[in-house]
Order: C-alpha cells, then structure tokens, then sequence
C-alpha cells in the first residue's frame, strides 16, 4: 500500500546547503555538480531559506542582476515547508499539492536530513547526493 | 469515473506555450514569469522539437555568464522531445515520468501538439494516482 511508505524511503539526502551570504554563481554550481534543483541556505547553520533553480530566472536573471554579487540571502524563499522524515508519502503529496510547492525540507528529530520532492515521489527512490567542494 | 478510464487529454493542461528555436532566452523566461509555468515548448517550423526549463535557464546562464538576450532557445533546450499521444490512460504518463525522471510530457494528437501534462497535472487531479507509482509492496 502506499500509505505504508515513508518520506525518508524516497528522499535526496542530505540535504545541500550554504550560507545565506554565498553568491547566486557558487549556488548554481553546487546545483549542477550535484544534480540538485534546490539548495538550503543557513544562517550560522541554521536553516533559513531555500533558493531553488526557478528563483534564480525570476529574481536575477529577469531582473538583470549580476549571478556574482546577488547573495543567497538575497533572494532565497522563505519560511520553509517542514515534513516529518516518517510522515507517509501520501501526506507529503497532499502537502505539495495543496501549497503548490515542489519541495518539502525533511526533519528528523528536529536535524535538517533531506528533501522531499515531486520526482521522488514520481520515482519512488531514494537519491543519495553529495556537495562538491570545487 | 475511476481512474483507470482516464486518459491524458482529460488531465492534461491543453493551453501549451511555444516559441520558435530562435526565441531568445529572455522572450522565454518572461512568458514562464507571465504565465506562471516553468517549462515552454521549443517548434521549429511549428513542429515541436525540445523544450526549455526555468533549471535550463538559471544554469546556463548563472554558470556560463553569458547575456540572455543573446541565448537563443535552441541552445539550451533538452531534445529530443519524450511526448505521450491525447489517448493514453494516464498511468502509462505516470510511469514514462517515472521511467525518464522528467516531469512535464508535451501530449500529442495526430502529430499535433494539444496540450502538455505535468507530475503536478497527475497528483492534483487524481492523488490516488500514486498508487500506479507505489503498487502493493
């Protein structure tokens, strides 16, 4: 049954972050060598924001501002959108449909440990990913 | 109705927004802006041939630091285009999605596109879908 499964069986861990002062470039770049379409930004590592793919066209592309010198902070979406790491898939879907969101951050026992999408829920699997450092 | 006898014209979006391999990237982002949709249908000669997404856009040109007005659509557009024909039952769109990890499918009828049909398309209209990508474990 689907209900039987959980956010964490189909999750991308962990979940790639940065600081909230890091440039627009250095966020597209993690995205593309770690094939991820979001990125959380942290505030003394403290999960503050999301900035994702789309924000990047809306906010500074569209707006013909410099990807070098727009910060993170700058234009990430906020608050966030939290699901348990063993709320079942179904609730997560329910969740996403209803804020028309594409992401949810998931949270065991308070730690930030993945995110929660519409293709993992499409692709019923886990995705492990990793940041790159260069 | 149960949602077996669904097909994809009764749960696609049948308003698709198009523009031509020539189209600057810039034209592109600002429909996606306008009309609230993340990916637009690239044709050349009107006959669809790829399609764009906002994750296109923001890589190519955040990364390669070049102007968008001089980026034009068939630069950075995926094809070839995965499509799915009006009359097919919905889940077999679900497991192509599933299948190659893309989340739009652009819906044709007789070689004529009519609409396009989005993960999104499939779990708002019908949540129990899900169950076609979690079948009884």
């Amino acid at each position: 049954m689907a209900g039987l499964l959980e956010v964490k069986d189909v999750m991308t861990y962990p979940a790639i972050t940065e600081d909230e002062d890091v440039s627009i470039v250095s966020i597209s770049k993690c995205m593309k060598r770690s094939g991820i379409g979001s990125v959380v930004i942290t505030k003394e590592g403290n999960p503050v924001g999301v900035v994702t793919d789309r924000n990047i066209v809306l906010k500074v592309i569209m707006k013909n501002r410099n990807p070098d010198t727009v910060k993170a902070k700058e234009i990430m979406a906020s608050p966030l959108v939290t699901i348990e790491v063993d709320a079942s898939i179904m609730g997560a879907c329910k969740v996403l449909i209803e804020k028309g969101i594409r992401r949810l951050l998931v949270i065991d026992d308070g730690e930030l440990v993945g995110i929660v999408s519409l293709r993992n829920i499409l692709t019923g699997e886990p995705l492990h990913v990793r940041k790159y450092l260069f | 109705m149960t949602m077996e006898m669904l097909e994809v014209g009764d749960i696609m979006t049948p308003k698709v927004v198009t523009a031509d391999v020539d189209a600057p990237i810039t034209k592109i982002s600002k429909d996606m802006e306008l009309m609230g949709i993340g990916s637009v249908v690239i044709t050349k000669g009107g006959k669809p041939v790829g399609i764009v997404t906002d994750r296109d856009i923001a890589l190519k040109v955040t990364l390669e630091d070049r102007k968008p007005s001089e980026i034009k659509a068939k630069e950075v557009m995926s094809s070839p285009l995965i499509t799915i024909e009006q009359d097919a039952p919905q889940e077999r769109a679900c497991e192509l999605m599933a299948e190659t990890g893309v989340r739009r499918i652009p819906v044709m009828e007789d070689d004529k596109l009519v609409g396009i049909i989005s993960v999104r398309n499939v779990l708002t209209r019908n949540p129990a879908c899900i169950k076609t990508l979690y079948p009884s474990e």
